[in-house]
């Protein structure tokens, strides 16, 4: 990470050391009253859940910052599993398995890319269209019938852990180094963030933003599908059931909530993973304490907002200077 | 400056508040703050638990879009409570991912028996796996998890809904037979349930069971994805479209609302032995349904015994908490069909009784 020395950058890092802060205090409470937080367990839960949420968080991201949004990534995550652990069912080949669940993750994304970038088409529809029919083909193909009967070995993918650290956080790591290499060492990564800025300017210099639009959005697909991996691994199955409409409301809020900015433009991955550790430990701690689902809603729902007016402000702020 | 370190300082009181809110305003019951003293190397630590000796169920709900299954938590939670035994619920949206999650959470929380009620049959097997491996007992309830799994739960309560499908359908046979309407006669409106759900596939396959059997016709189905909206819509369109419809096939009562406002709305509600009346088979005896049962609008109505359903899974759960042995694993009770003769005499019926 390059911090510049700068009052500008000062404030906007500031923002991510308050989160921290304000991170560190909840779980210094939680490490009191919410039995079983420290636990050793309850880690390696929460490494796991931040894994499968934090592969999405990442895909959407970079899609963010360039100012669109895909509604479609748990469905590209339920159905790239469903197709794929079929596979894996009928030939008992893992590694095909594995690659088809890929290719359905990416060509998914690549549909996406094509229409948002290619043709123009609002981002919302696009996505929200995938995701409709989607939603259609995993009940149709499934039939309500989970497809299982997975091998061991597979299962280690969302099951093995080395130590504490799950094997499914160890691959998500991998992910967080290559998409923060590409976003800050990669030319990839400064035309994304140019057109976030300003779309038409970018095009004006030459970027090719419909190249750019398109190879996010198959990377988004790629990072879906191996959270469908990470996950039908760990249930040693997959359903049409898998990832419904709360993951997409985690992901994108996780995105904004750690300071990926809504209006496009900034963001960093370190945003992504901070504010994928805060919905899930929220959730987490909220299942310890025992409070009802729905006022957990009520709470992430309400911090969403603060944090989002709060990022409103705060750009409001900085581009004063 | 001063405004943004105002907000933020907003933000982390209010996070602190919420969760100290949580912890006084929705636990139950009242708790006992220990204060352990380590070593003078070690933190001091102070726990929150509840009142020693009391055993906790981590209860994982599907979903509580429907009265039944609320229903069913308040009657695990009466029972419980009865018995000294402290619930924590978590609610997985029909999110299997979810559920897995929440299960999870609640082995870490440390309950000493975990309950469920399966979105899926083969997901939850890795639930079962993870509560075995921290030596805890699970129980299915409502829905069984896959019988080839190589992990079973140690107990399952519930009903066998494809017979309670069957078994309305069987009912309503008998009343088509009174009424003297034959078989070949029989247009059939079948207002399903959500196709991802295991449940609601075995209703279909109950009913389209017994319609195979008895020679009835299946003009239109309505999936609904237990969504009211869609329910009232589908039905409304299907009666338009096939004036002939005379027999209806309801997923469920939490359906029936939408329903009989559809049935009202093209004129064909009507109860039976008046002319126009159009025969209702269902499922589960809600309090709606209970109350259309005795004005002759639904004719037979298989009873989801969510009651007995949950005191016996309070009564299996404390069992397996104080090790003792179960005598079987499978506790599958007996269905029941409501119909106009017979409700109002019928006992623990929970659409009677629970408001």
């Amino acid at each position: 990470m390059n911090f510049k020395l700068n009052l500008k950058s000062l404030k906007e890092n500031l923002y991510s050391l308050i989160l921290v802060l304000a991170i560190i205090i909840v779980l210094v409470l939680l490490s009191v009253f919410a039995q079983g937080f420290l636990s050793v367990n309850n880690l390696t839960n929460v490494l796991r859940q931040v894994s499968v949420l934090g592969l999405l968080v990442l895909g959407i991201s970079p899609i963010i910052i360039i100012g669109n949004i895909d509604l479609s990534l748990a469905i590209i995550m339920t159905n790239s599993a469903i197709v794929g652990v079929s596979v894996i069912q009928r030939t008992g080949s893992v590694s095909l398995g594995i690659l088809t669940i890929i290719a359905i993750g990416v060509s998914i994304g690549a549909f996406n890319g094509i229409f948002i970038g290619k043709l123009k088409v609002v981002s919302f529809i696009v996505t929200f269209s995938v995701m409709m029919v989607g939603s259609g083909f995993a009940a149709w193909y499934t039939r309500a019938i989970s497809i299982s009967n997975l091998p061991e070995y597979y299962r280690l993918i969302g099951n093995g852990q080395i130590g504490f650290v799950p094997y499914s956080f160890i691959i998500y790591l991998v992910f967080i180094i290559i998409t923060h290499l590409l976003l800050n060492d990669h030319y990839i990564g400064r035309m994304i963030y140019s057109i976030g800025v300003n779309p038409k300017a970018s095009k004006l210099t030459g970027i090719p933003s419909e190249i750019i639009i398109l190879f996010i959005f198959i990377y988004a697909g790629l990072l879906a599908s191996v959270a469908g991996i990470i996950q039908s691994a760990k249930l040693g199955s997959a359903s049409a059931a898998m990832g419904r409409q709360g993951m997409i409301l985690d992901y994108i809020a996780a995105a904004t909530v750690g300071g990926i900015s809504i209006k496009g433009g900034k963001g960093h991955v370190y945003n992504a993973l901070l504010g994928t550790f805060l919905i899930v430990i929220l959730t987490n701690s909220m299942n310890l304490l025992g409070i009802n689902y729905y006022v957990t809603l009520i709470i992430k729902g309400f911090i969403l907002v603060l944090i989002v007016g709060l990022e409103i402000n705060r750009r409001k702020v900085t581009n004063k200077l | 400056m001063k405004k943004q370190l105002l907000w933020i300082l907003v933000l982390v009181i209010c996070i602190s508040a919420v969760t100290v809110f949580s912890l006084t305003g929705c636990r139950e019951p009242e708790v006992v703050v220990e204060t352990v003293t380590e070593t003078v190397t070690e933190t001091v630590v102070e726990t929150v638990q509840v009142e020693s000796g009391e055993k906790v169920i981590g209860l994982s709900l599907a979903g509580r879009y429907s009265l039944a299954f609320i229903a069913g938590e308040d009657y695990i939670r009466r029972t419980a409570d009865e018995k000294g035994i402290f619930v924590v619920t978590t609610v997985a949206e029909n999110d299997v991912v979810k559920q897995a999650q929440d299960i999870d959470d609640l082995i870490a929380r440390g309950v000493d028996c975990v309950v469920a009620v399966p979105i899926d049959s083969k997901s939850i097997v890795s639930s079962i796996e993870a509560a075995h491996a921290a030596d805890l007992p699970f129980i299915t309830y409502n829905r069984m998890e896959d019988p080839d799994a190589s992990e079973r739960s140690d107990a399952f309560v519930g009903q066998d809904t494809v017979a309670q499908a069957y078994d309305a359908a069987v009912e309503l046979s008998k009343i088509l037979e009174a009424d003297g309407l034959a078989a070949e006669d029989v247009k059939i409106l079948h207002i399903q349930g959500d196709l991802r759900d295991e449940n609601a596939v075995n209703r279909i396959d109950g009913f389209e069971k017994a319609a195979e059997e008895f020679g009835w016709e299946i003009v239109a189905e309505v999936p609904t994805e237990w969504n009211p909206d869609i329910a009232l819509n589908g039905t409304t369109n299907a009666l338009q479209a096939n004036k002939e419809i005379n027999v209806m096939f309801v997923a469920s009562d939490f359906l029936w609302p939408s329903v009989k406002t559809a049935m009202q709305s093209q004129d064909v509600l009507y109860p039976r032995g008046e002319d126009g009346h159009i025969y209702v088979a269902s499922q589960d005896v809600f309090p709606v349904g209970y109350q259309d049962i005795l004005t002759q609008l639904i004719d037979t109505d298989a009873v989801f015994d969510v009651g007995q359903m949950s005191v016996r899974t309070v009564e299996i759960a404390e069992q397996l908490m104080n090790g003792e042995e179960l005598s079987e694993r499978i506790f599958a009770l007996q269905g029941r069909v409501a119909t106009f003769d017979n409700v109002a005499d019928m006992e623990n019926l929970w659409g009677k009784e629970y408001q």
